[in-house]
């Protein structure tokens, strides 16, 4: 390293750091392209399907709203988790992500109280009285739902670790992941979810 | 001095951080050296062996059905010790196992041999070699992509001895045939063994992504910026970003699929009367399927071929010791080719149904997609011109590549064209297409890039005039197997099928029909010069010497048998461009990239001056 | 043993190559040629590329006028003449662009092969040459873009339903229905809910228009006039294909495809035309959809307007032929039914779900009726296929057990009746053996005309009795 030309050095660190991003955590957002492009698909089969006509229009149960505001609440303590482990408070560290991981699995409990909405107004996944419009709904929730699940074993995971001192506010790599995931997961149910209010 | 400091640390710090992590890698028990290896070059080499494997078993197949095609009067009992009740009592190939045979040749080929095979063998291999890191960004999830495909690859092998039979609903997978296990039997078992397998591939493909990408943008040595990248790299890199954006929309697909098959749903099935049933499915669109496979499906081929390409820039370049003519032109129909596969896949609909409309649209499309194509031809065409061009084994692949590119591209613009499809849409025109541009194309540009980067994976030469047989006997045969097929399309022969003798119509080129049957054999039988070649020089090949190919690209001044962080020391700094061959004034007929121009005076052009 | 002396052959013959190949490697290292020079491979190589392209050239073009003859003739369509013509032109145009581009490929090599103290020349760019085989290019596929365009907006810009002679085509697996509108030209309605073995396409009965629609086992075409095809699947995606028409579109379950043209040449003339006095045209499924995807063929005639006016007329209705298997109530109309004691009308299913069979008790049967020919019990191709229903369903179920029981009518010699119905239902034991089928899980039993199914003389009452019955036996 001692015989780098200052100039040099300059010119050529910014021209191969184009993002001054930890690689790890650039290798995240990829991953989060990723799942954005797997629902930009169900969301355009959605669209497509319903173009070709025999669609059936319903009402989104409430309860859905009811889910997504606590799904909001929990990133707002998510946030909070993040700044109290830049501060290296780790009792309300501690505190927030229990609080994030249990209004996630709240949301969660919703969602499948939402389905059983859904059934009562005789909106089916599968079988014969089923309409691809309300097979969509479930598609939509439920694989949502599953990456809401690994973002509580992440949450799970981050918790872990607090206890064993891995993250303070000089080891924050995996603190930003697991936030920038939940946020992620957050907003990508509130799009979901006004996708279903605006197009049913 | 302090901006100095910062400057340097932060600079090292990147570095060091790799070098940390692989300072305990000395003391790895052998499970975790070999096995579970998180090093990019033990990986390749996995994806190597295994899309070896593919290819043999892909092959293989071809061949069996390529027997019922071209001799289908022969009786083929013999073949029952190979597979027991798929040959019936009269000595004929089942006719349910036919579609499965090919259906499987299908897939494997494009998926685990073309794609897995080529881009997780070479993208790993040279990615970080040749941009000067020490390792992808991440090893671990670049171990577990590797393991996942492996996962996927015994599903998928398993799934070929079941009872009711692999997948049999072409590599295409179009529901209601592959959704219903009445339909054909391949849809039972067979079928959702494929989309496990798929599933598990598809998760395997993007953990390579990741890392393919994340690498190329973060983990450069001092120096390479994006303009001074190989052409591998710049195809690597792009296949990776479409990969990623493209193969999440065939996971939805095979989702929806799953759900229609198991659970009942009735996204791609209605209105379905099958063995004296009228099924429950309504208000499925089958044409649904078919978007969203094509919107992966066509941007996959380029997946298939990028790489190809990319080699094959680095290797003409090398061998003809000049630089790639027209760097900058390359790099943007990569680019080109990549943004425009996106918005062409209803070229494979044309007659499938769909608003007439949008075969206008995507027609005017498809062609343009040909331009940056044709742009890469010449430019390989130019870069010939006036070079001193040495034929090793790699360039006689890689020039085959540029005839098959050729040939294959220029029937695609006939394809193209909405009106002249209707007659051509699933006849053997397409096949011989498809097989030209992209399956012996690709396979050429695998075999170019084994042949070429061998010494630097296993510190040996392979044997050249195996190679040189292996070149001509393969490029002969291949044309031989592809070309009649043209005609074949043009007499109206629709694809997938058994036999031609139903149909008046059908009934000629019985002869046509053996001879390519033979060509494919003859074809396939000259592979085993290759893989006695490629097995016997890794273990008693003559020793490889520091940059056999005297090329410029970084992966040859790491040590011959590069180990754990690729250079023992620092990693080299990049100064110039990859292809600074042949230079006039230059010593000697090649600048490797890191060279400064402190040290090549005689010859750098005017506005290098300023750099020395 | 001949497989042990072929084997032995290429065991042999691998091993004369492998010591070859071991003296090709020493004789090498003796001769110190791995000097890393270029040597004569090299001179080898560079001419065999040129040597490869000269002769690949002439094999294309001997290639071509070996197979030019055996393409399909000249199409019989009008929009099929446009389009064979565009296809012809751009294939000229990408061979001039092929022959271009390889003869440049082939000979670069060959002229600029490697030699000792030359140098390449350093030429890393021309933006001006790229700008120009960027523009060419570009133009060219502009070209064809505007001709494409135009011929496919003709294509698909269809004529009025009143202008066009309108057939609807249906694809199943393994074959095509095909329906015409009748008299009143109006086609009747459909119904996915409708089909049964009787009712192949659904037609929906209630609906008046189609009480005229009648459904030939071949398409005719009337030259010159405007067809429009109607296409649907009831099960998987089929593809209609008519090569000779340059017609192609896919069947789609759930969803109405069409396409329209307009037929130039009759069958005669064609049949004169190619000196081939049994030619036909034919129809073919090009989208696979499973086993016999490759054997679904129908034949297509295309007639003189007056013939296929003529032909048109004579068909008989859907609705007459079906009459008695249909549940339809017969109409008022003057037509020579035979009064029988039997007013229920019995449907006679062409195929049968063999899978009740499964979980019965014994002594449940299921029904079959295989045309044999009068007094013949050899099996035809035709029976051959329904008897292959039994042997899938036994290779399926690989322990049940089948007695076959052949039953005949009432009419004749009922000792003659007996013997017929047992060497049928021996018949067909016999061929289900020969397919592979274990002999100790069949027996043939026959019953002549001792049990009837359905009482009575009427032609209906008959062709019930005349059966075959499988019966799971222990």
């Amino acid at each position: 390293m001692t015989t780098i030309d200052i100039k040099k050095t300059a010119l050529y660190e910014s021209a191969q750091r184009p993002v001054h991003m930890n690689p790890k955590k650039f290798a995240f957002w990829i991953f989060l392209v990723t799942v954005v492009m797997l629902f930009a698909s169900f969301t355009s089969a959605y669209l497509v399907r319903r173009d070709a006509g025999g669609w059936l229009h319903f009402k989104m149960p409430a309860i859905f709203a009811v889910s997504t505001f606590v799904l909001l609440v929990s990133s707002a303590f998510m946030h909070w988790a993040y700044i109290s482990a830049k501060k290296d408070n780790f009792g309300k560290l501690k505190i927030a992500i229990a609080i994030t991981t249990l209004l996630g699995i709240a949301f969660l409990v919703l969602q499948v109280m939402g389905w059983g909405a859904l059934v009562e107004q005789k909106i089916f996944f599968a079988g014969k009285y089923a309409n691809p419009a309300g097979s969509f709904v479930y598609v939509f929730s439920s694989i949502h739902g599953l990456h809401l699940i690994s973002g509580i074993i992440f949450l799970l995971v981050v918790f872990a670790n607090v206890y064993k001192m891995k993250i303070h506010s000089k080891n924050m790599l995996q603190m930003e992941l697991c936030t920038t995931y939940w946020h992620f997961l957050d907003l990508l149910w509130v799009y979901l979810y006004v996708f279903l209010l605006v197009n049913n | 001095m302090a901006v100095v400091e910062a400057h340097t640390q932060h600079l090292s710090s990147g570095q060091a951080h790799a070098h940390d992590e692989h300072h305990d890698h000395h003391d790895l028990p052998w499970i975790r050296k070999y096995i579970f290896s998180e090093d990019h070059k033990i990986i390749a080499k996995q994806y190597l062996f295994t899309g070896i494997f593919w290819a043999i078993v892909g092959g293989a197949m071809s061949l069996i059905f390529r027997l019922q095609l071209g001799f289908p009067e022969a009786d083929i009992s013999w073949l029952k010790p190979l597979l027991g009740k798929w040959i019936t009592p009269e000595g004929k190939l089942d006719q349910e196992f036919y579609l499965a045979l090919v259906t499987m040749h299908g897939t494997i080929m494009v998926f685990f041999v073309l794609t897995a095979g080529l881009s997780g063998t070479f993208s790993n291999y040279l990615i970080p070699l040749q941009v000067g890191a020490r390792d992808m960004a991440s090893g671990f999830l670049n171990m577990l992509s590797y393991w996942f495909f492996f996962l996927s690859s015994v599903l998928m092998f398993i799934s070929i001895f079941i009872p009711t039979g692999p997948a049999g609903g072409g590599w295409t997978i179009y529901p209601p045939l592959s959704a219903l296990p009445q339909a054909i039997s391949g849809s039972g078992a067979g079928m959702t063994l494929w989309l496990i397998s798929m599933a598990i591939f598809i998760v395997s493909l993007l953990l390579g992504g990741l890392n393919y990408i994340t690498t190329v943008i973060n983990l450069r040595t001092v120096g390479m910026t994006f303009w001074r990248m190989p052409l591998t790299i710049w195809a690597f890199f792009i296949t990776a970003i479409i990969g990623v954006l493209s193969f999440p929309v065939l996971f939805a697909a095979a989702l929806l699929l799953i759900f229609d098959r198991s659970l009942d749903t009735s996204f791609f099935l209605s209105d379905i009367y099958m063995q004296g049933q009228a099924l429950h499915y309504k208000g499925g669109s089958p044409l649904l399927f078919q978007h969203l496979f094509w919107f992966l499906g066509h941007p996959e081929v380029y997946i298939v071929l990028l790489p190809a390409l990319g080699i094959t820039s680095e290797i003409i370049s090398t061998c003809s010791r000049k630089p790639i003519f027209g760097y900058t032109a390359m790099v943007y129909s990569i680019i080109g080719i990549a943004f425009l596969s996106f918005i062409v896949w209803a070229h494979h609909m044309f007659v499938s149904g769909m608003n007439p409309f949008l075969g206008s649209i995507f027609m005017i499309l498809t062609l343009i997609i040909a331009v940056p194509s044709a742009v890469k031809s010449f430019n390989y065409i130019a870069t010939l011109w006036r070079g001193n061009i040495i034929f090793t084994p790699a360039m006689l692949f890689s020039i085959g590549l540029v005839s098959f590119f050729i040939s294959g591209g220029l029937t695609g613009l006939i394809l193209g064209n909405s009106a002249a499809d209707i007659q051509l849409h699933d006849t053997y025109f397409v096949v011989a297409h498809f097989h030209i541009v992209m399956g012996t194309a690709s396979f050429f540009g695998m075999l170019a890039g084994v042949y070429h980067w061998f010494p630097k994976m296993f510190g040996r030469m392979m044997d050249e005039r195996l190679g040189y047989i292996h070149f001509w006997l393969t490029f002969i045969g291949a044309y031989c197997v592809f070309f009649p097929m043209h005609y074949i399309g043009i007499a109206g022969f629709p694809r997938r099928y058994y036999l031609f003798s139903s149909f008046d119509a059908f009934k000629t080129f019985t002869e046509l029909d053996a001879f390519i049957s033979m060509a494919a054999i003859f074809t396939v039988s000259v592979q085993f010069i290759f893989l006695f070649n490629f097995f016997y020089s890794i273990f008693r090949g003559r020793r490889a010497p520091q940059n056999p190919w005297k090329s410029n690209t970084l992966e040859w001044t790491a040590p011959i048998n590069p180990g754990h962080g690729n250079w023992p020391g620092e990693i080299p700094h990049v100064y110039r461009w990859a292809y600074d061959y042949s230079k006039p004034g230059a010593a000697d007929d090649y600048i490797p990239q890191n060279i400064p121009f402190s040290q090549t005076p005689e010859s750098n052009l005017p506005h290098e001056k300023d750099e020395e | 043993m001949v497989t042990l002396l072929i084997i032995a052959c290429i065991l042999l013959l691998v091993l004369i190559l492998l010591l070859a190949f071991r003296a090709h490697v020493l004789i090498g290292i003796i001769k110190n040629a791995y000097t890393g020079k270029v040597g004569v491979a090299n001179k080898i190589n560079a001419i065999g590329i040129l040597i490869f392209f000269i002769v690949g050239l002439i094999a294309f073009y001997f290639s071509y006028q070996t197979a030019k003859p055996y393409f399909l003739p000249e199409a019989a369509s009008v929009h099929g003449l446009a389009t064979d013509r565009m296809f012809w032109l751009s294939m000229t145009i990408i061979l001039i662009a092929f022959l271009v581009t390889n003869v440049l490929l082939y000979t670069f090599p060959y002229l600029y092969q490697y030699k000792e103290g030359k140098r390449a020349y350093f030429y890393p760019d021309n933006v001006k040459l790229e700008m120009m085989w960027t523009l060419l290019p570009a133009i060219v596929m502009t070209i064809l873009v505007w001709m494409g365009l135009k011929e496919w907006n003709i294509i698909m810009d269809f004529p009025p339903e009143e202008e066009c002679v309108v057939i609807e085509i249906m694809g199943k697996q393994f074959g095509w229905h095909v329906r015409y509108a009748g008299k009143d030209m109006k086609m009747g309605k459909y119904s996915f809910n409708s089909i049964n073995n009787v009712n192949h396409m659904g037609i929906d009965l209630s609906d008046p228009n189609s009480m005229d629609d009648f459904c030939p086992n071949e398409i005719h075409l009337p030259k010159g006039k405007k067809i429009l095809l109607k296409i649907r699947s009831r099960d998987v995606i089929h593809s209609v294909y008519l090569p000779h028409f340059r017609v192609k579109m896919d069947a789609v379950p759930g969803m109405a495809t069409k396409f329209w043209f307009i037929p130039t040449k009759t069958t005669m003339e064609m049949r004169d035309q190619l000196g081939k006095p049994d030619f036909n045209y034919e129809m073919a499924c090009t989208e696979i959809c499973g086993k016999s995807h490759f054997a679904m063929r129908m034949v297509v005639v295309v007639d003189e307007p007056e013939e296929f006016e003529k032909w048109y007329a004579a068909q008989k209705p859907f609705v007459e032929e079906n009459a008695s298997s249909l549940n339809l109530p017969v109409k008022s109309k003057p037509v020579e039914q035979k009064t029988d004691t039997m007013s229920v009308a019995v449907e006679i299913k062409d195929t049968v779900n063999l899978d009740v069979l499964l979980n019965a008790k014994e002594e449940k049967s299921v029904a079959l009726h295989i045309n044999f020919a009068p007094n013949e019990f050899s099996l035809s191709e035709e029976a051959k296929t329904k008897v292959d229903e039994i042997y899938t369903f036994m290779i399926k179920n690989k322990d049940i057990k089948l007695e076959i029981d052949g039953h005949t009518d009432n009419t004749g010699d009922p000792k003659k009746n007996k013997e017929l119905s047992e060497k049928r239902a021996k018949a067909i034991v016999d061929y289900l053996v020969s397919k592979g089928v274990k002999k100790n899980r069949l027996k043939a039993k026959g019953y002549g005309s001792e049990k009837p199914l359905v009482e009575g003389d009427s032609e209906q009452a008959k062709a019930m009795n005349r059966r075959v019955e499988l019966k799971k036996i222990n």
